[in-house]
């Protein structure tokens, strides 16, 4: 069976409606909207954890083992905030994501993120898992055994599996940087997780604002692009400078089919670091044009990140395009990362408009 | 108490490099009467201000250094009664006009309310612009301040890359000061110990506390502190070229520039390790081209403004900042858990004191929130 921490097992009926808590970490930021309508459509109601909050970090820090990367730490974090704040659930939804695609695999991490949690930390309420194996089997049999879980059968279920993943099909579709965070916002109802908007300090003197544009690409994995907490707001923060922010979210699927060869031994093999360096493959060739410079986000303790980081940073220098690598750690300030951005949107510009 | 002697020497030293005569002469050439527009420059890092002047023709026209004596805003008024009074000395200050004040360092923002700046830019930028002013052909910036460290490539006069220090401060001014004072040798002096030392020693120069305790331990093994000390300029140099340095292409010319530029064992060891001549700004300007670069840059936004608007005035509060008293408050937010601390800067106006309510109180910025619910800018 799959993972459920020896807690009994809830079951929906027609007088239950389950309650399914997702933490709002890691490839939540990927995958939340196909979770959400997929356990909707299983007739639960589904709960997210608040965004990241100091506090969320600080607990996550405290729970997890310290060698472990920051977006862990993270998600340690939101399984407690959503103990705290829903004690009533039924579930927590802790996917396994070994693999989308035969040849690749997902960061060990979330080949055994439900083990990772059932025992490193104190979890009183049964953990629900979605495993997601193209090596071993199609995606609708992992949702069926879950779906079994929950008391529904095969048929229940698989309907329910590939209505939500035309839903999420279409729910990315009208996905692009400038409206991920908030799109994915609206995903959680309750009122109290709103994302307000924030205000940023104007660097850009007003007579000139939106004169002088940047184009700017983010590279990185979807849960440090678009976890404003860690990254200190990096793409509002941009877009207050005057830049347009591009990130993987917004380039063509058609884009990512073609496989991206480094030699004979390193092709395909991890994933995300795949999409990241299809992406970079676009910008350093026929979109070349289209962006003015790079960003590459990087969590601490991200081993396949060091490595790509190093490539994509040398085929940036080749093209000479401005890049820069930002590594994030739970003790990351503000002001670091503010004036590093600062300098590389000024050095930019004064390089394209001067 | 050994500390502050080193910092009134130090700057000691620095006023003795003002009165080149050199500096002023376009000031003083001036005919009498004749109104000089400035612009100033405030460079306000972790261990010192920094204040320059730069008339209309980019001359330097007065400069100052002043070691941060607790919070940058009472360094900022203490160098601006420095700076009015050396203006006044020279006879020159109901000339000055200053047109524009553009700040840097790591209080940039903080300083840029309190004075009243046009522009807050970073140390990069303002580096950068200020050596490719005074060097035009530099190709590479090497800068190691007080508490940080950082390198600027530079290809054709603009900024091509960079990177600075992470969290660790090993291998800057701070950490040099700190082993001069532990040896007992006037920081000052550090770079006449390296070059008079025969050998160098191996230092473990990867980390500050490392590097001090091999520094002892070797000291122990009976080598001498002349060894000891350009052993500590080879580690700096080496664990400066892997971390900051890493990646970078590195082409001479190579201006190195930050208070760190005067320790002649420093630019000895970069000169062995890179094989090339290490050009130093000359007449300690090394240690204000982040002032420098700031006044050049908030005479690059007049002049552009000026261009697009026909109009530009500048936001500084004159002079007159040293009348007004600034009061800080800080406190914590508990609108949720994220607890920031929030900072308010509260101006009280001395010359505005009404009788009953006392000086005029004014909030000039607030900032520490995430969520910017606060955030006065």
């Amino acid at each position: 069976m799959n993972t459920s921490n020896n807690l009994p097992v809830p079951y929906s009926s027609k007088n239950k409606i389950l309650k399914v808590g997702i933490p709002r970490a890691l490839y939540f930021y990927k995958y939340g909207p196909l979770w959400v309508f997929f356990l909707q459509n299983l007739k639960s109601e589904v709960l997210i954890s608040a965004p990241t909050t100091e506090k969320i970090v600080a607990t996550g820090a405290k729970l997890a083992l310290s060698e472990l990367c920051v977006p862990l730490k993270i998600y340690f974090g939101h399984v407690q905030a959503l103990i705290d704040e829903y004690p009533e659930l039924d579930y927590i939804f802790i996917p396994r994501y070994v693999s989308t695609h035969e040849k690749q695999y997902y960061c060990p991490k979330f080949l055994i993120l439900p083990e990772t949690i059932k025992y490193g930390m104190n979890v009183p309420i049964p953990i629900l898992t979605l495993e997601v194996n193209a090596k071993k089997m199609h995606s609708i049999e992992g949702a069926i055994q879950m779906g079994k879980i929950l008391g529904f059968d095969q048929e229940e279920t698989s309907q329910a599996w590939v209505l939500a993943l035309q839903k999420y099909k279409k729910f990315k579709e009208n996905m692009n940087s400038s409206n991920y965070i908030m799109s994915l916002a609206k995903l959680d109802s309750n009122p109290l997780h709103e994302i307000k908007k924030r205000k940023f300090r104007e660097v850009i003197p007003e007579n000139i604002r939106g004169k002088f544009p940047l184009d700017i690409l983010i590279l990185g994995h979807s849960y440090n692009v678009y976890e404003s907490h860690i990254n200190k707001h990096l793409i509002e923060r941009l877009q207050t400078m005057d830049c347009n922010v591009r990130t993987i979210e917004d380039l063509n699927p058609e884009k990512f089919k073609k496989p991206v060869k480094i030699n004979k031994i390193y092709e395909q093999y991890w994933q995300s670091e795949d999409e990241i360096l299809k992406t970079a493959r676009y910008y350093l060739t026929e979109g070349k044009s289209e962006i003015d410079g790079v960003i590459f986000l990087i969590s601490f303790a991200c081993g396949p990140d060091s490595l790509i980081q190093e490539l994509v940073m040398r085929d940036m220098k080749t093209r000479k395009i401005p890049f820069l690598s930002l590594i994030l750690d739970e003790h990351s300030g503000e002001s670091g990362v503010i004036t590093r951005i600062e300098s590389l949107v000024d050095m930019i510009r004064r390089k394209k408009y001067n | 108490m050994e500390k502050q002697e080193m910092g009134e020497s130090k700057s000691m030293a620095v006023s003795q490099l003002q009165n080149d005569s050199r500096l002023h002469q376009s000031a003083l050439n001036k005919e009498k009467g004749e109104i000089i527009n400035v612009y100033m420059g405030i460079d306000i890092g972790s261990v010192s201000l920094k204040i320059l002047l730069l008339d209309e023709n980019e001359e330097i026209i007065e400069r100052l250094w002043l070691r941060n004596q607790g919070s940058p805003i009472e360094s900022s008024q203490e160098g601006l009664k420095k700076l009015r009074k050396n203006l006044d000395d020279k006879g020159i200050l109901d000339k000055i006009r200053i047109k524009g004040v553009g700040t840097t360092g790591s209080a940039r923002y903080l300083i840029k309310s309190v004075v009243g700046g046009d522009i807050a830019k970073t140390e990069i930028i303002a580096h950068a612009v200020a050596a490719s002013h005074y060097f035009p052909e530099v190709r590479t910036i090497l800068e190691i301040g007080g508490q940080d460290s950082k390198i600027i490539i530079l290809r054709n006069g603009i900024v091509a890359d960079f990177a600075m220090n992470s969290v660790c401060a090993a291998g800057t001014g701070s950490f040099l000061d700190h082993q001069a004072t532990r040896l007992g040798i006037p920081i000052e002096q550090f770079g006449d110990y390296a070059l008079r030392a025969k050998e160098s020693v191996m230092i473990a120069g990867r980390c500050g506390v490392f590097a001090e305790s091999d520094m002892i331990h070797k000291a122990q093994m009976g080598y001498n502190k002349e060894s000891i000390i350009q052993g500590l300029c080879d580690a700096l140099v080496r664990n400066y070229l892997n971390n900051v340095g890493k990646g970078k292409e590195i082409e001479s010319p190579i201006l190195f520039q930050g208070g760190v530029a005067f320790n002649q064992g420093l630019i000895k060891a970069f000169e062995e390790e890179l094989k090339t001549k290490i050009h130093v700004p000359k007449d300690g300007l090394n240690i204000m081209m982040g002032a420098y670069g700031a006044a050049l840059l908030v005479k690059e936004e007049a002049e552009r403004t000026f261009k697009i608007t026909r109009e530009w005035n500048t936001k500084f509060r004159g002079f007159d900042v040293l009348n007004l008293d600034f009061e800080t408050k800080a406190f914590q937010c508990q609108g949720c858990p994220n607890r920031c601390e929030v900072i308010s800067v509260y101006m009280h106006n001395n010359n505005d004191n009404d009788e009953n309510k006392g000086p005029k109180k004014e909030l000039v910025a607030r900032w520490g929130d995430r969520c910017g619910k606060w955030a006065v800018y």
